[in-house]
């Protein structure tokens, strides 16, 4: 692939995790909520567009043929129902319940995907779906630069609505929540609705971000619902800076360029044979970002803004 | 009621010396105080909510950082210990809230005052403190948190008392306690005095604490604003207008 | 009937000496580690490294190990917890001092699950490997088949459990640990010294861990994410049982167990993870503090 064509790709990658990242911070940098289960909703948005703008399979479930768009609202449908499930069980109780809760809703979810073949054709995956701009353009290339141009345009416009929603009354009840649950409940602000509010939102940010890989790859499998999306969108978070919405899109491309640049790198520098032990190894050296950032500069690159101070979110 | 006599000069069990301490580091809730519990007294530390007289055990108990001044028990500074040697230096703390482990029985909460010692010891020790609270042998095996307040506050402070300390600290041992069972504590503490264990009893219920007391401080805004005997401070007309409001005395 | 009862005692077996060290770690250091399934298997392979160095995993009486995965059995579960104790020291001790909330350390613990988990790909590789490759035949006991491997993770497991008790109820330590785990404050001010007991902690809970590693690489394979597809039931068995008590972890695992084991039969093998969640949300629905625990 060349220069031109290879930006574009990784580009549109990490606007898609972006998105994903996005999601997270309304729910964690923002309530205080923890969502451990960041790649299951991102797997039910990838799989409702599949199954919405898919070819008719002979032996699956889908093939409803619709456009891409209408892939994009299912998922985040289909993606903020499961999570207003997971979310009125849950949240509720204490925080780790939730982490929990959602870990277990994506491991069902993976389950669900590898396994109901005659629904989702297991780990044959769900092909040939529709591309949005394949048509139109003349080269690929210049399809996915489209594709790009769609992407950042969605970004914009969730930066802009989630900074616009942050910064309201509702925004501000939230930032109350978050910080004291008791005197906010005081108040007579009714925490779980809050909570449980930006919990469906950003798990439809999450699904949206799956109906894009979607369709941006054409290719759904149960690969793509490993935990390790979980952990990439985490460390883009807090790398970029939780509480901060430029700072998750920055810590999306950051480590996306981090995590294909390292696959380059050593898979150059080691022998070849061990590509095995280069993913592991990658993992490692990722993990251990996230845990250097957690000690010494957990606020990450870009801080939260505004009225509340940093030990104060910590605390959360 | 109080009546002993000021006995000679010795080291106090506890100097407490212009103590500046809080829970965050730029808002310190005490402000400077100072108080000295000597060899058998009963030292009521009394004052309005706010004043520091948690904080003040608290921070003898390590539980609260203390920014300047320093903290002495029998002479040796004290000040940065952590929590954990406090026994060690022969202090009990019974805190107001969260006096017991109510998951374990009151047997097992008895044994776990007593930790530092022998086997041997601590049956012996359990044995006398049977004796000093009879009610407790009733309720050995139960979990504490099956107990009523006032048999929860005899827990606390048998456990407390397990570890043969010279000085005991409570925290509003009366709080929520009904006045009967408020009378049966105070009356405890006057026994354990007379077993030789000097006696830091912080205080809402200023009248039950100033009529045993060998001395009191009224502590306000961080820092000691009387002291006196309890005698005299029950009588001063200053106390009760911080107390009640006017110039009505607390002993009328 | 009977061998799904069978089967199910088996499975809790391998959840069970986890799930304790998930429940202590969650009572006295007050956070779900998401580490603890990759500590089972940080446990089993590190017993594996050590057979290989013997060579063999010998042979006991028909079992298909022995002395040599016994004493690499030992060194693992001392050599686990060390390992768990040098985490504990950089990274979760360091967040403690920084006043890091719970979230933080649950985070830290994801990515210490990640990087066990890769660490062992890097040293070891995908494939699943085995102690010994003796094929055992399965006993008749009670009208159920078991294999004789799994009837010693069954033996060891209850064994461990009565040592568990004893240790709790009779030993100094154990009672620190109690008392720590409702009232750090209060326990100091009893002179227990809470970062001695954290410590304890970490060996115990990562010394049963390497326990469970090798009882399941014995009974099953050994694999790299052979722990992690275990998390999800101890946390099952941990919040059904009730957070707050290790002896309700142990039922809850059992319960587990038996609901996998159906599934098993039932089902199909693969949802067995699957129905762990279900019973969790059940549990949550009904009695959510579960069964031995405290109403909040």
């Amino acid at each position: 692939m060349d220069i031109l064509s290879y930006l574009v790709f990784f580009s549109v990658v990490s606007g898609i995790y972006a998105i994903a990242t996005l999601g997270l911070n309304l729910q964690w940098g923002f309530t205080g909520i923890m969502n451990v289960g960041v790649v299951g909703f991102f797997g039910v948005g990838a799989y409702a567009a599949a199954f919405l703008t898919g070819p008719a399979y002979a032996d699956a479930f889908g093939g409803f043929g619709l456009s891409p768009l209408a892939g994009y609202l299912g998922a985040m449908i289909a993606s903020g129902l499961v999570a207003l499930v997971v979310g009125l069980l849950t949240i509720r109780l204490r925080h780790d319940f939730l982490a929990i809760g959602t870990f277990g809703a994506a491991v069902c979810i993976q389950l669900l995907a590898m396994n109901l073949k005659p629904i989702t054709r297991g780990f044959d995956g769900l092909h040939s779906l529709p591309r949005p701009f394949a048509g139109l353009a003349a080269t690929p290339v210049a399809a996915n630069a489209c594709f790009l141009a769609m992407v950042v345009a969605i970004i914009a416009a969730v930066v802009w609505a989630l900074e616009r929603m942050v910064r309201s009354p509702w925004g501000r009840v939230l930032r109350a929540i978050r910080e004291d649950e008791e005197a906010s409940a005081a108040l007579g602000k009714n925490a779980f609705a809050f909570r449980l509010q930006t919990f469906v939102m950003g798990s439809m940010l999450m699904g949206l971000a799956g109906a894009l890989y979607a369709s941006f790859t054409g290719f759904v499998s149960p690969q793509d619902l490993l935990p390790i999306l979980t952990f990439q969108v985490y460390v883009m978070l807090i790398v970029g800076g939780s509480g901060n919405n430029y700072g998750a899109v920055l810590g999306a491309v950051l480590i996306w360029a981090l995590w294909t640049m390292t696959e380059t790198f050593l898979g150059a520098v080691l022998p070849a044979g061990l590509k095995q032990q280069v993913s592991a190894l990658r993992v490692v050296l990722v993990g251990l970002i996230l845990v250097l950032m957690l000690l010494y500069r957990p606020q990450g690159l870009l801080p939260e803004r505004a009225n509340v101070s940093r030990e104060a979110r910590l605390q959360g | 009621m109080s009546g002993a006599t000021p006995r000679p000069a010795a080291v106090p069990h506890l100097a407490v010396t212009d103590l500046v301490a809080g829970y965050v580091p730029d808002v310190p809730i005490l402000r400077g105080a100072s108080l000295r519990v000597d060899d058998g007294e009963i030292i009521a530390v009394l004052g309005p909510n706010g004043a520091g007289k948690s904080t003040l055990v608290k921070a003898v108990a390590g539980l609260v950082p203390a920014r300047s001044g320093d903290i002495q028990v029998r002479g040796a500074s004290i000040l940065g210990l952590a929590t954990h040697k406090l026994v060690g230096t022969g202090v009990a703390y019974v805190p107001q809230v969260g006096n017991v482990f109510t998951r374990l029985s009151v047997e097992e909460n008895l044994e776990l005052g007593g930790l530092g010692g022998s086997a041997a010891k601590t049956r012996q020790r359990i044995a006398e403190m049977y004796t000093l609270f009879p009610d407790l042998a009733r309720f050995r095996r139960l979990a504490a948190g099956r107990l009523s307040g006032g048999q929860r506050q005899m827990v606390a402070v048998a456990r407390a008392l397990m570890a043969e300390p010279h000085l005991l600290m409570l925290d509003e041992p009366s709080a929520g306690l009904s006045p009967r069972m408020v009378e049966l504590v105070f009356h405890k503490l006057l026994e354990i005095r007379a077993a030789r264990v000097s006696i830091l009893l912080v205080e809402q219920n200023a009248r039950a604490a100033l009529a045993i007391c060998d001395r009191g401080y009224v502590l306000a805004e961080g820092r000691e604003r009387f002291e006196g005997s309890g005698r005299d401070l029950l009588a001063s007309p200053e106390v009760g207008a911080l107390y009640l409001g006017s110039t009505t005395r607390l002993a009328s | 009937m009977i061998q799904v009862l069978a089967d199910g005692v088996v499975a809790a077996s391998f959840i069970v000496l986890g799930v304790v060290g998930l429940s202590m770690i969650y009572n006295i250091l007050n956070f779900p580690s998401f580490a603890q399934g990759d500590h089972i298997a940080t446990g089993a392979y590190i017993a594996l490294g050590i057979v290989a160095l013997a060579g063999t995993a010998g042979s006991i009486a028909g079992l298909s190990f022995g002395w040599p995965l016994i004493g690499a059995l030992f060194c693992a579960t001392l050599l686990n917890g060390l390992l768990a104790l040098l985490i504990d020291r950089s990274i979760y001790r360091q967040l403690r001092l920084r006043n890091a909330s719970r979230i933080s350390l649950i985070m830290a613990s994801f990515g210490v699950a990640l990087m066990l988990r890769n660490l062992i790909v890097l040293f070891a590789g995908h494939d699943p490997q085995y102690y010994a490759f003796a094929i055992q035949p399965a006993l008749g006991i009670g009208g159920a088949r078991i294999t004789p491997n799994d009837l010693l993770a069954v033996i060891v497991t209850a064994v461990m459990v009565v040592a568990l008790h004893l240790f709790l109820s009779r030993t100094t330590l154990g009672k620190s640990m109690r008392a720590v785990s409702e009232n750090p404050s209060l326990a100091r001010v009893n002179g227990i010294d809470v970062d001695r007991v954290i410590r304890w902690t970490w060996l115990i809970g990562a010394g049963l861990a390497a326990i469970a590693g090798v009882l399941l690489g014995l009974s099953v394979q050994v694999n790299p994410s052979m722990g992690f597809e275990l998390l999800l039931p101890m946390f099952a068995a941990m919040i059904v049982g009730g957070v707050t008590s290790v002896y309700g972890a142990v039922l809850g695992a059992l319960l587990i167990g038996i609901a996998e084991a159906v599934t098993v039969q039932y089902i199909a093998p693969e949802y067995r993870q699957a129905v762990a969640f279900l019973v969790v949300i059940l549990v949550l629905l009904v009695r959510p503090q579960g069964i031995l625990g405290e109403k909040a």
